[in-house]
C-alpha cells in the first residue's frame, strides 16, 4: 500500500471522481433496463423485480460512497495540481513500474501469444525460462532444470491426475 | 447424536490413498503458508483450478489440508525470520521471534504447532455444534428478506474489519465486487446485463479466475518490483534454535489452558462474522490474552501465551468460518469463500437446504477437519524444521511458477480463454486497488454474495407487494438491520471522536473523585 498520506489521498480523490463517473454510468444503464412482467402477469410489470433494480441501488451507493471518499481526501490534503499529473509521469519511467510492466508483458505474452501455439509444456518451459532469466533468479544451468521440472509437472499434474485438457 | 455420525464419517473416510492425499496436501499448504508471499487463500484458488477434474471425495480434502496447513504454516516463517507467512500470523510473529532469537525457537515452533492443533480442534467441535444449529435456524426464520439483509451485512462488516486505510475503502472495495457479480444473465428473469454485446460474459464474471488474479498477481507484482527481492534472512536464526530439544511443554499448556479456551472462542466467533476471518481472530486473541494476562509486560518479548493465543485463535477460526458456509451459503474468511466456490463447482450447495439434500455433509466436513488436524500435527513435526531451507527459495524462482498455475487454474475451470483474460484483468485492477488500501477480501465476498442478495431483494419485494417495511418488521431482519446500521455508525470519525470524548472525560471524573 502507498505508504506516503499525502499522495495516497491525491490517489483517493482521482480514483473516487473516477468511481463516481464509472458509477453513474452504470446506474444510468442499470436505469434503461426493462421492468418485466412475473408470473401475475394480471397486475403488469412492477418495478420491484425489476432486472435493473439491485444494480442501479448499488450504483448509487458506489457513487455516494465516491462523493464522501473525494471530499474527505480533498479536506485531508489530497488536492491534485499539475505538478502531480508529472510526477505520475515520472513515477511511470522508475525502475520499478518497468519491472512490473515487463511481468505483465511475460505473462500475457505466455496467456495469450504462446498457449495454442505452441505445446504445452514447451510454452510453460519458455515462459519460466524468459521470466527467470530476466529477474536473475539463478545459474543458467540450474534454471534451465528448475524450469523443465516445473514444465514437466505442470503438464503431468494438470494434464494426467487432473485430466483437464490442456490449451 | 452428532458424535455417532461423526464417528461414521470419520470410519467411512478412512482410506489409505485419502490420507495419503491428505498429509500431502497439508504438507503443500504448510509450505503455502510458510512462503511469505503465498497465502492461504491464493493456495485454496489455485488448487481449486487443480483439483477440479478430482472427484468431489479427493478435491475438497484436499482444499481442506491446504486451507489448514497454509493457516498453520505462516507460524514458522513467523517464528524462523520474523516474516509471518499470512496475515493471520503477524501476532505470532511478536513473540515468536524473539523467543528465536533467545534460543527457543523450537520451542515456540513446537507450542505454534499445539496451538493450531488445539484450535482446529475448538473449531471442529463448534463447527459440529453450531451449523446443524444455525441451518436450522436459517431454515425456521431466514427468508428472503433475511437472506438479502445477511448479504449486505457480510458485505459491511467485512468491509469495516479489514479496511487498510479507511472503512469506507472497504465499503467501496464490497460494493464493487457487488457490482461485480451482476454482469451476465440475472436468475429471475434471464435478462443479460452489463454484457456490453460480450457473448462470454453473459455467464457472469467467473468467480475463480477472479479470486486468482486479485489474490495472485498483486502477489507476483509486489514481490518482484523491488530489484533484489528476498523472502527473508534465515541465517538470522541460529542452528542451535532449531535442534533444541529440551521442552517444559506441558507445564506450559497447562498454565495457558484459560488463554487456550478463551482464544479458541475469539476464533470461532470471529470466523462465524462473514468475510472477517483469521486475521481478525489472531489479532483479537492475541489482544484478549495480553489484557488477561498476569505479565502482559512479556508480550511483544517472547511470551508463550502470545504465541499460543495467536495460534490458537486463527486456527479455531477455521472451523468457525465453515459454520456459516454450510448452514447459510455465506463464507467466514476470505479462504472460505473460495472454498465455498469450490462447493459449487463440485455440486454442493451449501445453505439450510444443504441439511436436507446432502443431511451427512457438515459431519463429512468436520471429519475431514480432524483428519486435517492430525495431519498438520504429523506434517508439522516434519516440516519445521527442513522449511528454513524452504525460506531460502528466490521469489525470482517461485513467483514465475505461481504466475504459470495462476494462469492455468483460471483456464481449467472452463477450459476457457476467456477466464485468464478475467484473471488477469481482475489481477490489474486488485493490484492497484490493494496499492491504494482497498481490502481484496470484501471485494471477494461481494462477487460471491451478489447473486443471493439480488435474487432475494426482489424476491422478497414481490411477496411484499413492493413493500420495503418487511425489512424492518421482521424479527431477524430487524436484527441484521440493527447490525448494518451499527458497523456504519461506529465507524463512522464522528462516532470514534464522541467515543473518546466520553472515554477521557469518565477518565478524568474518576481521577478527581
Amino acid at each position: 500500500m502507498i505508504q506516503d498520506k499525502k499522495t495516497l489521498r491525491k490517489c483517493d480523490v482521482a480514483f473516487g471522481t473516477f468511481l463516481i463517473i464509472v458509477s453513474i454510468v452504470f446506474f444510468v444503464m442499470a436505469f434503461k433496463m426493462p421492468i418485466l412482467a412475473i408470473g401475475r402477469a394480471s397486475q403488469g410489470p412492477e418495478l420491484s423485480t425489476a432486472p435493473g433494480l439491485l444494480p442501479m441501488t448499488v450504483s448509487a451507493t458506489l457513487c455516494a460512497l465516491g462523493i464522501i471518499l473525494v471530499i474527505s481526501a480533498w479536506r485531508e490534503g489530497g488536492r491534485i495540481s499539475g505538478k502531480d499529473f508529472r510526477n505520475a509521469i515520472a513515477k511511470v519511467k522508475t525502475d520499478e513500474s518497468k519491472r512490473m510492466a515487463l511481468i505483465c508483458l511475460i505473462i500475457m505474452l505466455y496467456a495469450f501469444g504462446l498457449l495454442k501455439r505452441v505445446h504445452f509444456s514447451l510454452a510453460t518451459f519458455i515462459y519460466l525460462s524468459v521470466f527467470m532469466f530476466l529477474f536473475k533468479a539463478t545459474h543458467p544451468v540450474k534454471m534451465i532444470i528448475i524450469c523443465g521440472i516445473t514444465a514437466a509437472l505442470i503438464w503431468f499434474f494438470f494434464g494426467r491426475v487432473a485430466l483437464i485438457p490442456l490449451p | 447424536m452428532g458424535f455417532g455420525i461423526l464417528f461414521r464419517e470419520i470410519i467411512g473416510l478412512f482410506d489409505a490413498y485419502l490420507v495419503l492425499i491428505i498429509l500431502a496436501s497439508t504438507s503443500l499448504g504448510i509450505i503455502i503458508g510458510a512462503l511469505p508471499g503465498l497465502t492461504a487463500t491464493m493456495g485454496v484458488a489455485l488448487l481449486t483450478g487443480l483439483t477440479f477434474g478430482l472427484p468431489t471425495v479427493y478435491a475438497i480434502p484436499i482444499l481442506m489440508s491446504i486451507y489448514v496447513g497454509a493457516i498453520y504454516g505462516g507460524s514458522i516463517s513467523a517464528v524462523l525470520i520474523n516474516i509471518p507467512g499470512t496475515g493471520a500470523s503477524a501476532a505470532t510473529a511478536l513473540d515468536g521471534f524473539p523467543l528465536a532469537q533467545r534460543g527457543e525457537g523450537v520451542r515456540a515452533l513446537y507450542l505454534t504447532r499445539i496451538a493450531s492443533f488445539i484450535g482446529t480442534i475448538i473449531g471442529l467441535f463448534c463447527l459440529l455444534e453450531f451449523a446443524p444449529l444455525l441451518a436450522t435456524i436459517g431454515e425456521r426464520y431466514f427468508a428472503s428478506h433475511e437472506y438479502f439483509l445477511l448479504a449486505v451485512f457480510g458485505v459491511v462488516i467485512c468491509g469495516s474489519l479489514t479496511a487498510l486505510d479507511k472503512p469506507i475503502k472497504g465499503w467501496i472495495a464490497g460494493f464493487i465486487g457487488l457490482m461485480m457479480s451482476f454482469v451476465g444473465i440475472e436468475e429471475i428473469f434471464g435478462y443479460p446485463r452489463y454484457t456490453f454485446g460480450n457473448p462470454n460474459l453473459l455467464s457472469g464474471i467467473s468467480f475463480i479466475p477472479a479470486m486468482i488474479g486479485i489474490f495472485g498477481i498483486p502477489q507476483i507484482l509486489n514481490t518482484l518490483k523491488n530489484k533484489n527481492p528476498v523472502f527473508a534472512n534465515v541465517a538470522s536464526v541460529s542452528k542451535k534454535t532449531v535442534t533444541e530439544k529440551r521442552i517444559p511443554l506441558l507445564t506450559i499448556l497447562r498454565k495457558n489452558i484459560l488463554n487456550i479456551v478463551r482464544s479458541g472462542l475469539i476464533g470461532v466467533g470471529i470466523g462465524t462474522i462473514p468475510g472477517a476471518g483469521e486475521d481478525i481472530a489472531s489479532w483479537l486473541s492475541y489482544d484478549r490474552a495480553k489484557k488477561g494476562s498476569k505479565h502482559p509486560e512479556e508480550f511483544g518479548k517472547g511470551s508463550y501465551e502470545g504465541i499460543i493465543a495467536s495460534e490458537t485463535g486463527n486456527n479455531a477460526c477455521i472451523g468457525g468460518a465453515i459454520i456459516p458456509l454450510l448452514s447459510l451459503g455465506v463464507p467466514g474468511s476470505p479462504p472460505a469463500a473460495v472454498l465455498l466456490g469450490a462447493l459449487y463447482l463440485h455440486g454442493v450447495r451449501p445453505g439450510p437446504m444443504l441439511a436436507f439434500e446432502n443431511p451427512t455433509f457438515s459431519y463429512t466436513m468436520t471429519a475431514i477437519l480432524l483428519y486435517c488436524a492430525v495431519a498438520l500435527l504429523l506434517c508439522g513435526f516434519f516440516l519445521s524444521s527442513i522449511m528454513a531451507k524452504v525460506l531460502k527459495v528466490k521469489p525470482a524462482i517461485l513467483m514465475p511458477i505461481v504466475g504459470a498455475l495462476s494462469i492455468i487454474g483460471s483456464y481449467a475451470i472452463g477450459i476457457n480463454i476467456f477466464d485468464i483474460k478475467v484473471m488477469v484483468v481482475c489481477g490489474i485492477i486488485g493490484y492497484f486497488l490493494t496499492e491504494m488500501g482497498y481490502p481484496p477480501a470484501p471485494l471477494i465476498l461481494g462477487t460471491i454474495l451478489g447473486p443471493m442478495a439480488d435474487a432475494n431483494f426482489r424476491r422478497a419485494l414481490l411477496t411484499s407487494d413492493g413493500s420495503i417495511l418487511p425489512f424492518f418488521m421482521r424479527p431477524v431482519s430487524i436484527i441484521f438491520v440493527i447490525l448494518i446500521t451499527w458497523s456504519i455508525v461506529s465507524m463512522l470519525p464522528i462516532y470514534i471522536k464522541l467515543k473518546s470524548r466520553l472515554k477521557k472525560k469518565r477518565r478524568h471524573d474518576n481521577e478527581n473523585n
